[in-house]
C-alpha cells in the first residue's frame, strides 16, 4: 500500500474515457488558457524587469526593431531574452518531470531536487571543472550526465528498498542518502581547489542568469523529446495510477510505459539541471498543483504543468531580481523559499491524526 | 604623491612609524642599497607588538620565523629572512605551492624552501607549526580567531592583526613585520624603495597619468564585481598616476556596505564611463569568455581595446595581496601592457 | 523494535549482562582509538613521549602537543560523537524508524545554515557562534515539530526534509554572497571539523553531556514503552505526548550541542544506533552503546581525515559523509527493514 495516496482523484478506479467525471472538458481547457496568459505575463515581466530600469518602450523596440549597436537593446535581447527562454525550458523540464515522476512512482513527493539528481549533476560538474579542466561550454553535458545517472540510480535503489516498487519514503530517503554522499565528495574536492570552488559556488545555487542562447539551443532538444515522450505515455500513466494489475488488464504494456516514462524524466531533469543548475521543489509543487487543478488524468496534468512550471520559475526569478536590490537572489533560493511551505502544507493536508 | 597610501589609517603604529621615519630621514636616502646590510642596525629587544587579539612580546631577534595567512612571507623574505615555515599557496603557486616572487627571493637569498604548511582549508595546522619550532609566528594578515591565537601563543609569540581579520594594508604589514624582526629601519627603507619603484614606473609611463580606470572581476554570472576606491589594488593603480573612474561611485548603490567590492549587473555596464577597464582572470579562457559576452563586447572600453586584463592565478594573487615583493613582480610585467592599452585612449 | 515475548524480567537480566559485555568491548575499542589519537600527528611526538606528557614528565613542546592539541581534540571528538550517537538513538526509537536521524530531519542542516549566516554575514566566532547555532537548531526543530504536530512519524521526517532543503538553499546563497576566502571558511565549518577543538570546546560538551546524558537515561523507560506504540504506552501509564516532546527536545539538544561546537558532522547520528542495536540484545534501546559507537566513529573519522590526503587537513565531516551515506543506502536496501 502506498503510504501517501497519489492524488485524491485516484482513490477509486474511474471511468474509462475521462478520469474526471465531475468536470467537463470546457473548464479544463479554459484553465489552460488562463495559464497560458499567466505565462505570457510572467515572460513580459521577465523581459521588462531588471537591474537597469529600461523603459518599456525600449524593451519593445529591442524586440521588434533590434539594433545590435544599442547597448540597451543588447541587454534585452542578449541577457533578458535568453534568461527568459531558459526559465521557460527549465520550467517545463522540471515541472513535467515532476508530474511523470509522481505518476510513475505514485509518489506525491517525487521531485528532481529531493531525489539527489542535483547532487549528481554537482559532482559531475565539479569533476569537469577541477579534475578534467573542461571549459565552460562543456560543463552542461557533465551536468546532464550526472543528473541522468543519479536519477536512474536513486530510482533503482528506492525500488529495491520499497520491495515491489519505490515508495515515497524510500525514494526521498534514497535521494537524501545519495545527496549526502555525493556532497561529501564534492566538498573534499572543493576544499583542495579554491579556483574550482569559486566557480562551483555560483553554479550550485541554481540560477537563470549568465546563460546565453547556446545553452537554450543545447538543452531544447532534450526538453522537447522529453515532453513528447511525456505526452506519449500520459495514457499509460493513467493506467499505472490504477495499479499495475488493472493496467495490464486494460491491455497496457506496463514495462514499455515505465521505460519511456523514465527516459522522459531523465531527459527533462537532465536538460533542466544542465541549463539552470540545481533547483529543488519546482517540480514537486507544480506536479502537485497540476494534479489538484487538472485532476488525475495525465493527458491534462502534463500540459498544465508545462505551462505552470515556466510561469512559476519566471515569477520567482523576477522576484529574486527585485527583493534584495542592488543584488539578486538566485532563482533556486527563491523557489526553495516558496516551495518548502508548500511541501509542508502538502504533508499536513494528508493523513491527519495518523499518529 | 602617495596620497591614497598616506590617507590609510595606521592604527597604533602611526606614532611609532613617524618617530622612526624622522630618525632615519637622513641615512636611508643616502644608502640606497642596504638590503644585504648586516643586522648591525637591528632594533633593541624585547619588542612588544600589540594586536586585536593580544600583545606579542618578542624577547630577542627571531631566527626561526613562521608565517600564517596571506602575504606575510613576502614581507619576511623582502627583509632578507627566509621563514622556516610558511603557508602553502595552492592557488597561484608553483607545483610545491610557492608563489613565484617568493621562489625568486628564496633563491636570491640562497635559502632552502621553507616547510609548507597545509593551508587549503584555512584551519591553522598547529602540529605542523609546532614542528617548525618557531621563535615568532607572524599572522598580521590572516583570519585567526582568539582561540587560535591563544593556542599559537603557547608555541611562540604571535603577531596578529591590529584591528580586523583580513584587513591590513601591505605598508602596515611590512612595518609590523619589520618591527617583529628587529628590522624597523630596513622595513622603512623597503617601503620607500617599493614606493619609489612604483613612482619610477609612473614616470616612465606618463601615458597613464590621469587616465580613469575601473577595476573589476567577473566570477559571478552576469555580474561585474567592482572594487571600491578604498581597495589596495585600486590604490596601487592610483599610485601609477591613474584616477578611479567616477562610474565606480555612481554605480555603487550601497556605498556603506563595508565590503571592498560590490556587484553590479551586466545590465548596467553600459553606464560605465572609463578610459581603462582593468579586470583579473584565473586564465586566458576566462578572459576570453568575458569579452565574448555580447553586452560586455559592446562596452566602449572593450570595443575600443581599452581593456587591460590581468591574467593568471599568480597575477590575481599578486594583485589581491600586493606586497613589497609582489608589486614589482607584477607591475614590471603588467605596466607595459597597461601603457600599451592606454595608448588607445583618445584624448 | 518488537514487544518482548518472553518474561520481561528474565530477558532484561540476560540482556543487561550482554549489554554490559558490549559496553566493555566498545570501551576497549575507544581506548585503542584514543591511544592512536594521542600518538599520531604531524608533530613528531611518539607514543612514549605522549604518555610521559600525560603524567607531566615531558618537555614543553611535547606537553603542548599532547595537553593542548591532541588531548582536547580527542576529548571533544569523544563527547561530540557520543552526543550525536545518543541523539540518533533516541530519535530513531521515538520515530520508530531507523532512517530518522538529525541529518535527515533537518537538525544538522539548520545548524549549518545558522552557522554559515553567523560566520559569513555577521563574522561571529567562538562562543557567540556556538550560541547562534544552538538557537538556530532549536528553532528549526521546534518548527519541524510544530508543523508535523499530530501527524504520523514519517510525516515528521518529510517535513524535516523540507526544512532541510530550505536550509541548504540558504547555505548556497550565503556561499555566493561573500569573498571566496570567507566562503571557504564556511565550507569547512559546515562539514564539521575538529580543527578548532580545545579545552573550551571540551568543557562546553562536557557540561552538556553531564546534563543531557543522565536526563536521557532517566527517560529511557518512557522511550522503551513508547516503542510499543502509543496506545499500549498510554495503557501502561505513560504520558505519551509529554514524554515524546521531552525526548524530542533532548535529542535536539544533544545534536545541537555537538553541532554547535564541531559543526554539522553528517551521519554519525544516523549510523551509530543501528550498529549498536545489532550488537546489543534484542529489545534493548542500546543508548549507551550508541553513544560509545558515535564517539568511536568520530574519533576514527577525525584520524582518517587528517591523514587521507597528504598536506590537506580535511574536515572530519567529509569522512563521516563518505562512509555514512553508503551505509544509509545499504540500510534502505537490506531486507527486513521495518517499513515506515
Amino acid at each position: 500500500m502506498p503510504i501517501l495516496p497519489v492524488t485524491r482523484g485516484t482513490r477509486g478506479p474511474a471511468a474509462k474515457g475521462s478520469l474526471n467525471p465531475r468536470r467537463g472538458l470546457g473548464p479544463l481547457a479554459a484553465g489552460l488558457l488562463v495559464l497560458a496568459a499567466a505565462l505570457a505575463a510572467a515572460s513580459v515581466l521577465s523581459l521588462a524587469v531588471g537591474a537597469n530600469a529600461l523603459p518599456f518602450d525600449t524593451v519593445w523596440q529591442a524586440l521588434t526593431h533590434y539594433d545590435p549597436a544599442n547597448p540597451q537593446h543588447l541587454v534585452v535581447v542578449e541577457k533578458r531574452l535568453p534568461r527568459t527562454l531558459i526559465g521557460v525550458t527549465a520550467g517545463i523540464g522540471l515541472a513535467v518531470a515532476g508530474v511523470v515522476m509522481q505518476g510513475l512512482t505514485r509518489n506525491p513527493l517525487a521531485d528532481p531536487g529531493l531525489l539527489g539528481v542535483n547532487s549528481g549533476a554537482s559532482l559531475f560538474v565539479v569533476l569537469a571543472i577541477s579534475v578534467l579542466g573542461v571549459p565552460d561550454g562543456g560543463r552542461l553535458w557533465f551536468a546532464f550526465a550526472g543528473a541522468a545517472i543519479v536519477t536512474v540510480f536513486v530510482y533503482g535503489v528506492a525500488s529495491v528498498a520499497g520491495r515491489g516498487g519505490a515508495t515515497p519514503v524510500t525514494l526521498v530517503l534514497a535521494g537524501a542518502a545519495v545527496t549526502a554522499a555525493l556532497t561529501s565528495v564534492v566538498t573534499a574536492i572543493l576544499l583542495t581547489d579554491r579556483a574550482a570552488f569559486d566557480q562551483m559556488r555560483f553554479w550550485q545555487v541554481g540560477a537563470l542568469a549568465g546563460r546565453d542562447f547556446t545553452v537554450v539551443w543545447q538543452t531544447l532538444p532534450g526538453i522537447a523529446v522529453g515532453l513528447i515522450l511525456a505526452f506519449a505515455v500520459s495514457r499509460g500513466l493513467n493506467g499505472l495510477a490504477m495499479g499495475e494489475e488493472v493496467a495490464r488488464g486494460l491491455g497496457q504494456r506496463v514495462g514499455l510505459v515505465r521505460t519511456l516514462a523514465a527516459l522522459s524524466i531523465v531527459l527533462l531533469c537532465g536538460s533542466a539541471t544542465a541549463a539552470a543548475g540545481p533547483i529543488s521543489f519546482a517540480g514537486l509543487i507544480i506536479a502537485h498543483l497540476a494534479a489538484r487543478v487538472a485532476g488525475p488524468d495525465h493527458r491534462w496534468s502534463i500540459p498544465y504543468a508545462a505551462l505552470a512550471g515556466p510561469t512559476l520559475l519566471l515569477f520567482c526569478d523576477v522576484l529574486g531580481r527585485v527583493v534584495v536590490r542592488p543584488g539578486e537572489l538566485q532563482v533556486g533560493v527563491v523557489v526553495a523559499a516558496v516551495g518548502a511551505p508548500l511541501l509542508v502544507a502538502l504533508v499536513r493536508m494528508r493523513g491527519k491524526g495518523r499518529r | 604623491m602617495f596620497t591614497v597610501v598616506r590617507s590609510r589609517p595606521r592604527a597604533a603604529l602611526a606614532a611609532l612609524a613617524t618617530v622612526t621615519a624622522l630618525a632615519l630621514a637622513g641615512c636611508s636616502s643616502s644608502e640606497p642599497d642596504t638590503e644585504s646590510a648586516a643586522p648591525a642596525s637591528a632594533d633593541a629587544f624585547p619588542v612588544t607588538i600589540p594586536s586585536a587579539l593580544g600583545d606579542a612580546v618578542i624577547p630577542a631577534a627571531p631566527e626561526r620565523v613562521v608565517t600564517w595567512g596571506w602575504s606575510s612571507q613576502d614581507a619576511v623574505l623582502a627583509l632578507g629572512v627566509v621563514p622556516v615555515a610558511m603557508p602553502k599557496n595552492t592557488y597561484g603557486g608553483d607545483a610545491d605551492g610557492v608563489l613565484p616572487w617568493d621562489a625568486e627571493k628564496i633563491k636570491e637569498l640562497g635559502g632552502t624552501t621553507p616547510t609548507l604548511l597545509s593551508s587549503d582549508t584555512g584551519e591553522v595546522p598547529f602540529e605542523e607549526i609546532v614542528e617548525a619550532d618557531p621563535d615568532v609566528i607572524l599572522a598580521p594578515y590572516s583570519g585567526i580567531v582568539q582561540a587560535d591565537y591563544d593556542k599559537l601563543s603557547k608555541i611562540a609569540p604571535v603577531v596578529a592583526y591590529p584591528e580586523k581579520p583580513w584587513a591590513l594594508p601591505w605598508q602596515d604589514q611590512l612595518e609590523i613585520i619589520g618591527k617583529a624582526l628587529g628590522k624597523t629601519a630596513e622595513a622603512k627603507e623597503l617601503l620607500t624603495k617599493t614606493e619609489a619603484h612604483v613612482k619610477d614606473l609612473a614616470d616612465k609611463n606618463p601615458i597613464l597619468k590621469d587616465k580613469t580606470f575601473l577595476y573589476g572581476a567577473a566570477n559571478e554570472a552576469d555580474t561585474l564585481n567592482v572594487f571600491r576606491a578604498s581597495d589596495p589594488r585600486v590604490a596601487l593603480l592610483g599610485d601609477l598616476g591613474m584616477t578611479v573612474s567616477p562610474s565606480v561611485a555612481e554605480l555603487d548603490e550601497d556605498p556603506n556596505a563595508g565590503s571592498y567590492f560590490y556587484g553590479t549587473s551586466y545590465e548596467n555596464v553600459e553606464k560605465i564611463k572609463t578610459d581603462l577597464l582593468v579586470m583579473y582572470f584565473d586564465d586566458q579562457a576566462a578572459a576570453d569568455k568575458f569579452v565574448a559576452d555580447p553586452v560586455i563586447a559592446a562596452m566602449p572600453a572593450v570595443k575600443e581595446g581599452r581593456f587591460a586584463p590581468i591574467v593568471g592565478q599568480s597575477f590575481v594573487m599578486a594583485s589581491s595581496a600586493p606586497t613589497a615583493l609582489s608589486i614589482p613582480w607584477m607591475l614590471d610585467q603588467y605596466v607595459p601592457q597597461l601603457a600599451a592599452v592606454a595608448e588607445k585612449v583618445a584624448e | 523494535m518488537t514487544a518482548p515475548t518472553t518474561p520481561v524480567g528474565r530477558q532484561f537480566r540476560r540482556g543487561s549482562l550482554r549489554e554490559a559485555g558490549v559496553v566493555a568491548v566498545l570501551l576497549v575499542v575507544l581506548a585503542v582509538l584514543a591511544v592512536l589519537g594521542l600518538a599520531l600527528g604531524k608533530a613528531s611526538v611518539g607514543p612514549a613521549d605522549a604518555f610521559a606528557a600525560l603524567f607531566g614528565k615531558a618537555d614543553t613542546k611535547t606537553e603542548f602537543v599532547i595537553m593542548e592539541l591532541r588531548l582536547p581534540r580527542m576529548v571533544t571528538a569523544l563527547l561530540a560523537g557520543a552526543c550525536l550517537g545518543l541523539s540518533g538513538a533516541i530519535l530513531q526509537s521515538l520515530l520508530r524508524n531507523p532512517l530518522a536521524s538529525p541529518d535527515i530531519i533537518g537538525f544538522t542542516n539548520s545548524a549549518a545554515a545558522s552557522g554559515v549566516v553567523g560566520l559569513v554575514i555577521f563574522g561571529l566566532s567562538g562562543l557567540v557562534l556556538t550560541g547562534v547555532v544552538l538557537c538556530g537548531t532549536f528553532a528549526a526543530t521546534a518548527l519541524v515539530y510544530l508543523l508535523s504536530w499530530k501527524r504520523a512519524a514519517h510525516q515528521l521526517v518529510i517535513v524535516g526534509i523540507g526544512v532541510s532543503a530550505v536550509c541548504v538553499a540558504i547555505v548556497s546563497y550565503v556561499l555566493t554572497s561573500g569573498d571566496v576566502r570567507d566562503a571557504q571558511d564556511a565550507l569547512v565549518w559546515i562539514n564539521g571539523s575538529l580543527g578548532r577543538a580545545g579545552w573550551d570546546t571540551s568543557l562546553t560538551l562536557a557540561v552538556s553531556c553531564a546534563v543531557l546524558i543522565p536526563a536521557a537515561l532517566t527517560l529511557r523507560r518512557g522511550l522503551s514503552v513508547l516503542e510499543l506504540g502509543d496506545d499500549p504506552a498510554a495503557a501502561l501509564g505513560v504520558k505519551v505526548a509529554r514524554t515524546r516532546t521531552l525526548l524530542l527536545a533532548l535529542s535536539s539538544a544533544l545534536a545541537g550541542a555537538a553541532v554547535a561546537v564541531v559543526g554539522p558532522l553528517p551521519f554519525i547520528a544516523l549510523i551509530s544506533a543501528p550498529i549498536a542495536r545489532r550488537l546489543a540484545p534484542t529489545g534493548s534501546l542500546a543508548l549507551i552503546p550508541s553513544a560509545l559507537i558515535g564517539a568511536a566513529l568520530l574519533l576514527a573519522s577525525d584520524l582518517a581525515a587528517q591523514f587521507t590526503i597528504p598536506d590537506v587537513l580535511l574536515p572530519a565531516g567529509v569522512v563521516t559523509g563518505v562512509i555514512g551515506a553508503p551505509y544509509l543506502l545499504w540500510l534502505l536496501l537490506k531486507p527486513g527493514l521495518p517499513h515506515p
